[in-house]
């Protein structure tokens, strides 16, 4: 009798609130509750899909991999010990199945000049986006053309060095965050960070001019 | 060459000044230092610039065809989570000792019903008579004709010897003897006494006496 009390209780328990911890909605997750992960798909499941897309470069194999992160978050969800941080043990899933298909895609992927680029199948190719390619050499560079050469700089750049910047840049992390998804040490990701950095620079050299001023603090990204 | 470490060690701290993941008062002394090295001061200044532009790179949105694939898979996984929360443990019956005394009394019950059944069944065994009168005219055994002759003794002895008791012949079984073929033998146990049919016969040792009186006439 009183079992069946507690379990009546349990299950009108109050939804998962917005301002719930990660860690908390996951150990609710784990009782039962598939609100609570529904409201954790909901936090992540854009952020994690842009990491694994900026990680391989491909739209329907980071859905592919989107799916299958969480759905290894949802099998191995007994075994999630709420002392670690929740968005490491999610980037460390979502890395770990970004890593393998680039193995297994490494021998096959030969990018094409013709070949599109971006998220857009129809986008400009990559011999759109070689620098000097402009008939008179003097035509201005808007906003998009900025994007789209940040944008392709950010694609050259080595796996791991690329990894680290976007987990920063576009995820938020912090340096130790990174640090516990990668599995090396604070120091290593701070020196490959001032690599992206410099090569994203140097890249980006020819339109040093047409760069946001930067004049103040970089505001944060409101990118969650 | 202490300008020289100085520049090194803003280098390596300038990542964590870009991403303001420095205490407010060592970020302070930093930028302080950064009036020094201009070069330093600039590279940062790009950095910035850089990160304005990153910001401007637009995020993509998943396919909800794939979101609803994971809500599926994780709703299955919950339930089936809840099940196995809801399990009762190991220690359950002793909560369910709750119904100890409902069922204690329902054992009584049957019991006494049970004690009833057979002591009712033990008095209708004595009301009914062991032995039934013989009929009139109805020679008992004792009063049985002795056969003619003088060797009424010897005719006792090759008689047929009275059946031995049900236990004899259950122990004499017991002992290895070699079962009989046929139909299963009914239990030597005998659960009811029945009421005899036909008056007790006389036995051995008072027969004999009967017949050693009879010859002494």
């Amino acid at each position: 009798m009183l079992n069946l009390i507690l379990m009546a209780l349990r299950r009108r328990a109050a939804p998962p609130g917005d301002d719930d911890a990660d860690e908390v909605l996951m150990e609710r997750f784990r009782k039962g509750d598939a609100r609570a992960f529904e409201r954790l798909l909901e936090r992540h499941e854009k952020a994690v899909y842009n990491f694994i897309f900026r990680l391989v470069r491909d739209r329907e194999l980071a859905h592919d991999l989107l799916q299958e992160t969480f759905l290894r978050v949802v099998k191995n969800a007994k075994g999630y010990s709420p002392k670690a941080k929740f968005t490491t043990w999610l980037y460390t899933i979502a890395r770990n199945q970004g890593i393998d298909a680039l193995r297994r895609a490494k021998h096959r992927r030969h990018p094409s000049l013709d070949q599109a680029q971006g998220p857009d199948p129809d986008g400009r190719t990559l011999m759109d986006k070689l620098p000097g390619n402009s008939d008179d050499g003097f035509e201005r560079t808007d906003a998009s053309e900025i994007r789209v050469r940040v944008e392709a700089a950010i694609d050259r750049l080595s796996d791991e060095q690329r990894e680290v910047f976007v987990m920063r840049e576009f995820q938020q992390m912090p340096f130790k965050d990174i640090a516990g998804v990668v599995g090396v040490s604070e120091n290593t990701i701070k020196s490959r960070m001032r690599y992206a950095l410099e090569n994203l620079r140097l890249a980006l050299a020819d339109y040093a001019d047409d760069l946001p001023n930067a004049v103040d603090p970089v505001p944060a990204r409101s990118r969650a | 060459m202490s300008t020289a470490r100085e520049r090194e060690a803003l280098e390596e701290r300038l990542v964590e000044l870009l991403y303001d993941e420095l205490p407010p008062d060592e970020a302070e002394a930093l930028r302080a230092q950064l009036a020094e090295h201009p070069d330093v001061a600039e590279r940062l200044a790009q950095w910035q610039a850089l990160r304005r532009a990153a910001a401007e790179v637009p995020e993509l949105e998943p396919d909800p065809q794939v979101h609803y694939d994971i809500l599926r898979a994780a709703r299955l996984a919950a339930d089936e989570a809840a099940g196995e929360a809801t399990k009762p443990p190991w220690w359950a019956f002793l909560v369910n000792l709750s119904f100890a005394p409902a069922l204690a009394a329902l054992g009584l019950v049957v019991l006494g019903a049970g004690m009833l059944l057979v002591l009712t069944r033990t008095y209708e065994d004595a009301a009914v008579p062991r032995q039934e009168a013989p009929a009139a005219g109805e020679p008992t055994a004792a009063q049985a004709p002795a056969p003619a002759g003088g060797d009424a003794l010897a005719a006792e002895k090759a008689a047929p010897a009275w059946p031995p008791r049900r236990r004899r012949r259950h122990r004499v079984a017991r002992q290895g003897a070699p079962r009989r073929a046929g139909p299963p033998r009914r239990s030597t146990i005998r659960t009811r006494r029945r009421p005899r049919a036909t008056a007790r016969r006389p036995t051995r040792s008072s027969a004999s006496w009967r017949a050693s009186r009879r010859l002494s006439r």
